[in-house]
Order: structure tokens, then sequence, then C-alpha cells
């Protein structure tokens, strides 16, 4: 649920991701273009976070142990307190194949790592 | 049956020989037996004449004996003529103890007995004649009292004159049996012949059917043989033929095991190839992670997020940036080997594809790249290029390599152009460029994995050499193929390939 823009209030965004030098090249980009960014390494604390946090976007890794991006995707999509945060999916996986699962899992948009900062930043600027 | 008298061999005229032998000597107990019987009867003789008699008979059967034994007895006819000689002697000497008749008889029986064993009735009968009129004469000279010995008597006790008639039906009697003796002789010999003829002739039968049954024995021995040599001869093509039958099991175990051990390397070469393509991709993921946040601060670096950055921090970070997306492009490589390794299996996506769309899609994101070189890019497609049944991920890699390579081949100042047109059932593109070219003898050699024309220019172009093979082999999985044209180093090159319309 994005949040009214009363007071100019910033951005929140969850980055869900298990290595921790992509979650402090995260941080600093979305810092630096003047979001809010909190950081879940697992998909259970991201899950947790994205309950608790309610942020206007989650940044969701893929390839993580204990469970896989999709599969909190999924479970995010279905609890009905986190189901309308727009998820976007940043994945070191580039088949086809991923991205149309990211897509089905409920993904509104999905971006290859490495990426170009820019490119990332319109997603967020474009869906958060 | 008349006695057989063709031809008498010695042998035979022996046989009969010894047959009248044995009859004289059967004759002793036989004469015995009749002058007990005469005297009995009442008869009265003189013993002692009939007693020489039958000493005369047995020396004279002796003598013969004796003669045939020195082979002094060649025709045996002598023995009649003997006989008939000695009886005259012996009557001789008869005659003056008194019996006449008596010696006669005997040896006259004797005689022709013997006569007509050894030549048959008709001689018998000859000898009989002799003995007959000598029988006669005596009668007749007694009669006419003519005494050829003042003692003898023609038939002891019996005066001729006083019993005429008696003796004359003795002589008579005698006569009959003379005249009988070679006939009852020819025909018991005639019997005794036709048993021995029989007994011949079923001798010679048996000896002809022992003599077939001999040649058939023969017969069937050689043919028990020849079946023998054809059971050896099957027994031993059975044998060749269990053996060939071994060696076919063996060579179908060696062909079942060889295939087994095939089909084992086979399964160990898949799971070798799958654990190369896993660890392939696992390696590639892993690789690019660290990338992310190197390219990602160097990239905030550059476009200032964190300030003004000095010219050296610039230069430096501007380098590292370079290195880091040719790190990526090799990793990008592996995957692609990885990927593309699989040929066929790989799976191609084919959807409606409008090239127009894609190149001219790939020219606007690649147009700042062409721009820095200031490259001229364009399309060339004529205005009924077909929709392709295609896989646009694949199409674009292959384009974006193809367009990759052109901008690091053509020096600045050049020209980038599509090209396409349609050829019945595919159709013909090609990128194309006024760049560096390639040697005649390259250009099938650009195509192979790793080949890199100077790996100095195109490690500083940022490069693996895997971009053209997979490109090809993008083509050819789509059922298309691929081909470069050069017309020489510094002329331009031209990569073209081939896709299929429908899929």
């Amino acid at each position: 649920m994005a949040k009214k823009d009363g007071p100019e209030q910033r951005r929140r965004i969850l980055v869900v991701e298990d290595y921790p030098a992509t979650v402090e090249l995260m941080k600093s980009l979305l810092e630096a273009a003047g979001y809010e960014a909190s950081a879940a390494y697992s998909g259970k604390r991201g899950l947790e976070a994205a309950r608790a946090w309610k942020p206007d976007l989650i940044l969701l890794d893929v390839m993580m142990p204990e469970m896989s991006g999709i599969e909190v995707c999924n479970q995010l999509k279905a609890d009905p307190e986190t189901s309308a945060i727009p998820v976007v999916i940043v994945s070191i996986r580039a088949a086809e194949e991923d991205v149309r699962v990211g897509v089905k899992a409920g993904a509104a948009a999905y971006i290859v790592k490495p990426f170009e900062p820019a490119d990332l930043l319109d997603l967020v600027k474009k869906h958060a | 049956m008349k006695v057989a008298a063709e031809k008498i061999t010695q042998e035979q005229k022996r046989a009969s020989l010894r047959l009248s032998i044995r009859l004289t000597y059967a004759f002793v107990p036989l004469i015995l037996l009749l002058i007990f019987i005469f005297r009995a009867a009442g008869f009265v003789f003189e013993l002692a004449p009939m007693l020489w008699t039958v000493a005369l008979a047995f020396a004279l059967a002796s003598l013969q004996l004796y003669l045939l034994k020195q082979n002094w007895l060649v025709d045996v006819s002598y023995g009649g003529l003997l006989s008939l000689l000695i009886s005259l002697l012996i009557i001789w000497g008869i005659y003056n103890t008194g019996a006449i008749i008596s010696p006669f008889v005997w040896v006259g029986i004797f005689g022709v007995v013997s006569e007509t064993l050894n030549f048959g009735q008709k001689r018998g009968l000859r000898l009989a004649l002799p003995y007959l009129v000598f029988l006669w004469g005596a009668f007749f000279l007694e009669a006419f009292d003519i005494h050829l010995h003042p003692q003898a008597q023609f038939v002891p006790g019996f005066d001729v004159h006083a019993f005429p008639r008696f003796i004359m039906v003795l002589l008579s009697g005698y006569t009959l049996l003379f005249v009988l003796l070679p006939v009852i002789t020819g025909v018991l010999m005639g019997q005794i012949g036709e048993q021995k003829q029989q007994a011949m002739e079923s001798a010679e039968e048996s000896k002809k059917a022992t003599r077939m049954a001999l040649s058939m024995m023969e017969d069937l021995e050689a043919a028990k043989k020849d079946l023998e040599a054809r059971v050896r001869d099957i027994e031993d093509s059975r044998r060749a033929t269990l053996h060939l039958l071994q060696d076919i099991e063996e060579a179908k175990e060696d062909a079942q095991r060889h295939a087994e051990e095939t089909k084992k390397l086979y399964d160990d070469l898949k799971v070798v190839d799958r654990m190369k393509t896993e660890f392939l991709s696992v390696i590639s993921h892993e690789l690019r992670t660290p990338l992310t946040p190197i390219k990602g601060y160097i990239s905030m670096f550059l476009s200032g997020s964190f300030g003004v950055l000095p010219e050296g921090y610039k230069k430096g970070a501007e380098i590292i940036k370079k290195e880091a997306d040719h790190l990526l492009g090799l990793i990008d490589g592996l995957l692609d080997v990885s990927r593309l390794e699989r040929g066929k299996h790989v799976d191609v996506k084919k959807e409606p594809l409008s090239i127009r769309a894609l190149a001219e899609e790939l020219l606007e994101v690649m147009q700042p790249q062409f721009e820095a070189r200031r490259i001229s890019a364009r399309l060339e497609l004529p205005g009924d290029f077909p929709v392709l049944m295609a896989d646009e991920t694949k199409l674009r890699r292959l384009f974006t390599n193809l367009l990759g390579n052109a901008l690091k081949f053509t020096p600045e100042g050049g020209w980038v152009k599509i090209a396409g047109s349609r050829e019945g059932d595919q159709v013909r593109l090609q990128v194309a460029d006024n760049g560096i070219g390639i040697a005649s003898g390259a250009l099938e050699k650009v195509f192979d994995k790793f080949f890199q024309v100077d790996s100095s220019f195109t490690r500083a172009a940022g490069g693996v050499g895997l971009g053209l093979p997979i490109c090809k082999e993008i083509a050819e999985v789509h059922g298309g193929r691929m081909w470069a044209e050069s017309d020489g180093p510094g002329k331009g090159a031209r990569f073209c390939f081939t896709l299929p319309v429908g899929g």
C-alpha cells in the first residue's frame, strides 16, 4: 500500500538479499537517490520485515539459501498484509524461464544482476 | 533213376570199391547166419567148404582193399574180373571138398554187387552173365555125368539126377538173384544216388544260399561302413556346428558385454556432461555475484553519486569498469559454452518474430556505442520481409554478438548495416561492415570455438572468442546455417545466415 504523500516522506524500500556486498551497494544506491532503505538478509527475515515495516517496494533476490526468492514472493502475495506491496526481483538468473517464473509468482518487474544502477533506480521509481 | 555214370572219376571208383569191400565184410556174418539156418533147417552139408568160402571171400575183399591202398586197382573193373578169377580158383578148390554151387553164389553175388556199385547196372548184369554161364554149365556137366571133380557135387546132398527139378528151381532162383542183384543194387544206388544227388543239389543250394548270404553280408558290411562313415561325418559337422554355436554364443556375450559397457560409458558420459554443465552454471553464477557490487559501485563513483570524482579516481574507476565488464563477458561466455554445447537439446522457443522490430530495437539500444566511434548503422530490409517463427532471446543474442563484432572490428568513421531478403521458404540475413575484414583462409576458422584473429586486439575489444560459434549454433538450431564472407583483409566483412520462415 503506497503511503500517501503528506509532508515529504521518503519512500521505504526493503532489500531482501543474502550477499552483503550487494546489499551495501543497493542501500548506497537507494539512499543516494533519496530513498529510505532497509535490508533483510534471508527470506524469512524478509517476510517478517515486510509485515512489520510495510515498505513501499521490495527488492527481492532469488538465489538465497533456505528459502528461494520465488517462495518469498509467493508468500508475500498470499498474505493480505503484504500482498499489495510491489515486488521487483533482482536476480543473477537471466533465462527467460526464470523471468517467467518470477512474473508468475507476482513480481511487478525483473532485473538481472549485475545491473546498471540507473536501470534499477528507474524501476524503483516506476513501481514504488 | 539210373545211376549217373557219365564220368567215373578215380575218386568215385575208389569210393565204390571201398563200399563193396565193406559189403563183403558184411557178408561174412550173413553167410555164417545162413549156414546156421540151413543146418538148423536140416540141410546137411559139409561145413568146411562153406567156411572156406567165407574165409576166401573175406580174403578176397582184403586183397582188393590192399590193392586199392597200394593204388594198383586203378580201374576197379579189374575188381570184378579179379573176383571172377579168384572165384574160379575157389571153385576148383572147393570142388575138391564137394560143394560147387555155394562158392559160385557167394563170390558171384559179391562180384555183381561190386561191379554194379562201381560201374552201374549194365556192367553188373554183364558180370552176372559169366557167373550164370558157369553155374548152369556146372549143372549141365553134372547132369551129363561129366565130373569135373570126383568128389564134388553140384549141390551137396542133392544128386542132380535124383532131384533135377529141385536143383533147377534152385538154379533158377540163383539166376533170378543174379539178374535182380544189379537191378536192385542199381535201384538202391539210384535211390542213394538220388539222395546223393538231392543232397548234392541241396548242398549246392545251401552253398549258393550261403554264398548269397555271404555276399549280402558283405554288402551289408559295406553299407554299414558307409553308414558309419556318414554318421561320423554328421557327428563331425554336428560338433563343428556346436563349436560354431558356442563361438556365436561367446560372440553374442561379448557383444552384449560391449553393449553394456558402452551403455555404461554413455551413461557415465551423460552424468559427467550434466555435472560439467551444472558446474559451469553454478560457477558462472558464483562468479557473477561479486561483480554486482563491483560494477555497481564503480558506476556510482563514475556517475558522481558520492560527489565529484578527482581525475585520478575517475580514470581508475573507468578502467575498473572496463575490466569488470570484460570479466563479466568471460563469465557469460562460460555460461554460453555450457548451455549451447548441448546442441540440439537446447530448447528453441519458436514464436512469431519480426526481424525488423528486433533489429531496429538493437540498433537503437546500441546507438550510443556506434556514435562514440562515429560509425553509421543502418537497416536494409525489404518491405515484405516476413515474420519468422524463431526464438527471440536467441536471435537477440545472435544479432547482439554480430553487431558487437562489427562495432569492434570497424574503425572509426566506418559503417555497419543489417540487410536481409527472402529466398523461397527461408530468409537470408547479414550483418555487414567495412572493417578489418577476414583473410580467405580464416573464413571458416572464425567459427571455431576460442578462435581469435589477434588475441591482443580482441582482448582490448573484450571477448573470449565464443561469440561467433554461438551465433552459428543459434542459426543451425533454427534449421538454418551461417557463414562469413569477406573481400579480404581491410575490405570489410559480411556475416550471413539463413533462417526458415515457417520455423
